[in-house]
């Protein structure tokens, strides 16, 4: 043995716990997490005094080994006849643990049916069905399966009627109905941050808007750029240029992000670029005799496809995707009048100065079609 | 008659992703079906009847909860992370020992700034504490942020930490830029590793497989996988990772295929199984589908080298790139730089490609062979192997390849 090894071959496990703690630690490579499923359904029962609720209630047999006995033989495997012999049990611990509130009552769970097993994800799950009566509608649960056992298990609840969203909920006491608002509420919110970053970030997308900007303070008589004498035209202008800009990123956006349409990601930021170019070589030397807002509206539908990129492979169920849609869009109007708001004023006040014309108007487009030509031979290579 | 296969394979898909989310409720064959295995350690059920309901929460064991978060990262289980945290949840001790386990809990959660927090409130405390030291270092490492990492593992002087000292150094030397030695002083320790704990050992052969792979050393792997294990997560990662990357695809199948409940598992075998033209790809890519679809529900954010990957795999590009960008603002190992490189180049992205070069260069985090291929912007077989194979469709329309077997 060196002495490099018997220097270090007497100083080990010396602290409990420093064996595992230099691991490189991110590495939770995932089993699923404990999840349970609550699904409540209203049911057409005639005559009942009570509201009754068909509920299916599922809990993986890895949770349900860790509050009830389903391995007596303990040989590590759970059978089905092992977990049959538990039922009383089970049927015991559900209608102890998952109670459902009705105003100030609880709600009777009554015919149990048998037990079954479903598979979620690969993993089998205990399958119980009941019937729920409730002296009024259900507005609460006290949810307390694995408390205590483990702090990282939710329940899944979905609730056939009402149009209510999923809910996950943690152990404990549960108002229903009032978490879904701010689900949806967060999804809202981080699409619309999103947006607005979209954008403001997007340095293509504002360099397209700018090269649309910069002679909207313009006419052109007689071949000749002349500044508007009055703000109010440009202002219109800009107006028109912004609302169909709008509405053509706007069909784009939602075609794909829907999965409508799909063009792919190179293809279409090639051709966004491309736009930038177009656009900023009709300042110096227009080509298409058309008002700037039908540009706007051509271009836009390009650069649309652009913005879905964010959107388009996201896992998002429909609902959840048409609101991250339209916050998604809000977000980039908001994000486009936060740019337009920054810049036009600034071509407002100067656009009688030479300095507007020779550096912002011919020296802005120019540098603008060599970065557009950039990123174009940038994309398509 | 090309054009009809796309049709039927998304439509199989299809049909296999309804039965899964859909699964109706059935009755066991028999009485005597096996419906699930439990670990070998599983704590006794909490209730043995029903006037055990209303029973008080176990109390805190300090080496419970270290068994338990062991188990979270030697077999991939969330499950014990989260019966850690509930009894952490139940005590006030303030003590080291509790404050280090509920570090640990937090960093194994992905919370690193909270994990940080707590370390650095028991340095506070005691400025030596080596597990605190080893910790903080192994958190600033997987973040990138090499000179403050080292900074810690500095402090482990006492003599009797010198194999920690050591191999905390040459975690940090493996990233940035001194491989080379990192190599000469794992081997050494390795040279000790029969005598010091498992998971010691373990940690050690763990840092000289990702050597060996991103050196293409050979002989370091062959060497290293003799003597690992071939049951705890990591080391299976790690010999999945090889095998891929050798086109191994048919090793990787057999290594793996009893281990599709691991998440990070089930996406190398996917990856072996699509190579191989198994039509249980396409089975397995639909469970990771529903799997994801529960961490998305449940809002969860720890997963997103997962997710990242099994976009790739599904073909989804851009929200593959998307993700892989998240998981890099949260850590980079060499697997997260794997998978945003090849997100990078799948997507073409030159400002990401850039970006990743930059840290490499900055860094001097040595993978020449990704190096090249991000220069290049086209992935080889030589790097992003383990990631980079076809999607479902254009392999369906090439021709069988059959893999290339290496000895392992």
């Amino acid at each position: 043995m060196s002495a490099f090894s018997r220097l270090t071959w007497s100083h080990i496990c010396r602290y409990l716990t420093l064996f595992l703690l230099a691991m490189t630690c991110t590495a939770i490579q995932a089993h699923e997490s404990s999840t349970a499923y609550l699904n409540l359904e209203p049911s057409d029962a005639e005559g009942a005094a009570d509201i009754v609720y068909n509920a299916e209630y599922e809990l993986s047999l890895r949770d349900l080994a860790l509050l009830v006995d389903i391995d007596p033989n303990r040989d590590n495997q759970v059978s089905w006849s092992e977990i049959k012999s538990q039922t009383t049990l089970i049927k015991q611990l559900i209608a102890a643990q998952v109670t459902l509130e009705a105003g100030t009552q609880t709600c009777q769970m009554t015919n149990f049916a048998p037990l079954a097993i479903n598979t979620r994800g690969g993993f089998n799950y205990l399958y119980t069905n009941f019937k729920l009566a409730c002296a009024t509608p259900i507005s609460g649960l006290n949810y307390q399966i694995l408390a205590g056992i483990d702090a990282n298990h939710r329940l899944i609840l979905t609730q056939v009627d009402g149009d209510l969203p999923v809910q996950v909920l943690a152990v404990g006491q549960n108002p229903l109905g009032a978490d879904a608002d701010s689900g949806l509420f967060a999804t809202a919110t981080i699409f619309l941050k999103s947006g607005i970053h979209h954008l403001l970030i997007g340095w293509d997308h504002l360099l397209f808007l700018f090269v649309l900007l910069i002679p909207a303070v313009y006419i052109r008589k007689q071949k000749q750029l002349v500044a508007v004498a009055k703000p109010r035209a440009a202002l219109l202008e800009v107006f028109w240029i912004a609302t169909s800009f709008t509405l053509a990123h706007s069909i784009t956006l939602s075609l794909a992000a829907l999965g409508i349409v799909s063009i792919p990601a190179r293809f279409i930021e090639s051709l966004i670029a491309l736009s930038i170019a177009f656009a900023a070589l009709n300042n110096l030397v227009p080509m298409l005799r058309v008002r700037a807002t039908y540009l706007a509206f051509v271009f836009g539908l390009i650069h649309g496809f652009g913005f879905a990129n964010v959107l388009v492979d996201l896992p998002l169920a429909t609902s959840e995707r048409v609101l991250a849609l339209l916050s998604f869009n809000v977000g980039i109007e908001l994000g486009q009048l936060v740019f337009i708001t920054l810049v036009f004023p600034i071509a407002l006040l100067l656009r009688h100065t030479r300095f507007y014309k020779s550096v912002i108007f011919y020296a802005g487009s120019l540098i603008s079609i060599a970065i557009a030509l950039w990123w174009f031979f940038e994309r398509i290579m | 008659m090309h054009w009809i296969k796309q049709p039927i394979r998304l439509l199989s898909l299809l049909l296999i992703t309804s039965q899964l989310l859909y699964a109706a409720p059935f009755l066991p064959k028999s009485d005597q079906q096996i419906l699930e295995k439990l670990p070998s350690d599983s704590p006794p059920a909490r209730y043995l009847n029903s006037d055990s309901f209303s029973s008080g929460a176990s109390t805190l064991s300090p080496e419970q909860t270290s068994k338990l978060l062991e188990r979270a990262y030697l077999q991939g289980d969330p499950r014990a992370l989260g019966q850690a945290r509930a009894q952490l949840d139940q005590t006030t001790d303030q003590s080291v020992e509790t404050l280090m386990l509920r570090a640990r809990a937090l960093q194994s959660d992905h919370k690193f700034s909270q994990a940080k927090e707590l370390l650095e409130q028991i340095l506070s405390k005691d400025a030596t504490n080596p597990d605190a030291l080893l910790t903080l270092s192994s958190l600033l490492v997987v973040q990138g942020q090499f000179e403050a990492a080292m900074s810690h593992c500095k402090k482990l002087n006492d003599g009797s930490l010198r194999v920690y000292q050591l191999a905390c150094v040459a975690q940090i030397q493996s990233m940035s830029g001194e491989l080379t030695q990192a190599k000469q002083t794992l081997s050494e320790l390795a040279s000790i590793a029969s005598g010091l704990d498992a998971s010691t050992a373990r940690w050690i052969y763990l840092m000289q497989a990702d050597a060996a792979l991103r050196s293409q050393d050979d002989s370091l792997a062959t060497q290293v996988f003799s003597v690992m294990d071939d049951q705890t997560v990591p080391a299976l990662m790690a010999r999945a990772d090889w095998l891929l990357k050798h086109g191994d695809y048919q090793k990787t199948r057999v290594l793996l295929q009893d281990h599709t409940d691991k998440d990070a598992l089930l996406l190398k075998l996917i990856t072996a199984q699509i190579k191989l033209r198994d039509p249980d790809a396409q089975k397995n890519l639909a469970l990771m589908k529903e799997r994801i679809e529960v961490w998305r529900i449940r809002k969860e954010n720890a997963h997103m080298r997962e997710q990242a990957t099994y976009a790739l795999l599904a073909n989804k590009t851009d929200s593959a790139l998307q993700l892989a960008r998240e998981n890099w603002q949260q850590q980079r190992e060499t697997a997260d730089i794997l998978i945003y490189a090849t997100a990078a180049i799948k997507a073409s992205s030159q400002k990401d490609i850039k970006l990743i070069r930059q840290f490499m260069t900055d860094t001097q985090f040595e993978y020449p062979a990704l190096e090249r291929d991000l220069r290049l912007g086209k992935i080889s077989g030589s790097s992003a192997q383990a990631l980079n194979s076809q999607t479902l469709s254009s392999q369906a329309l090439s021709p069988q390849n059959p893999s290339k077997e290496t000895p392992s």
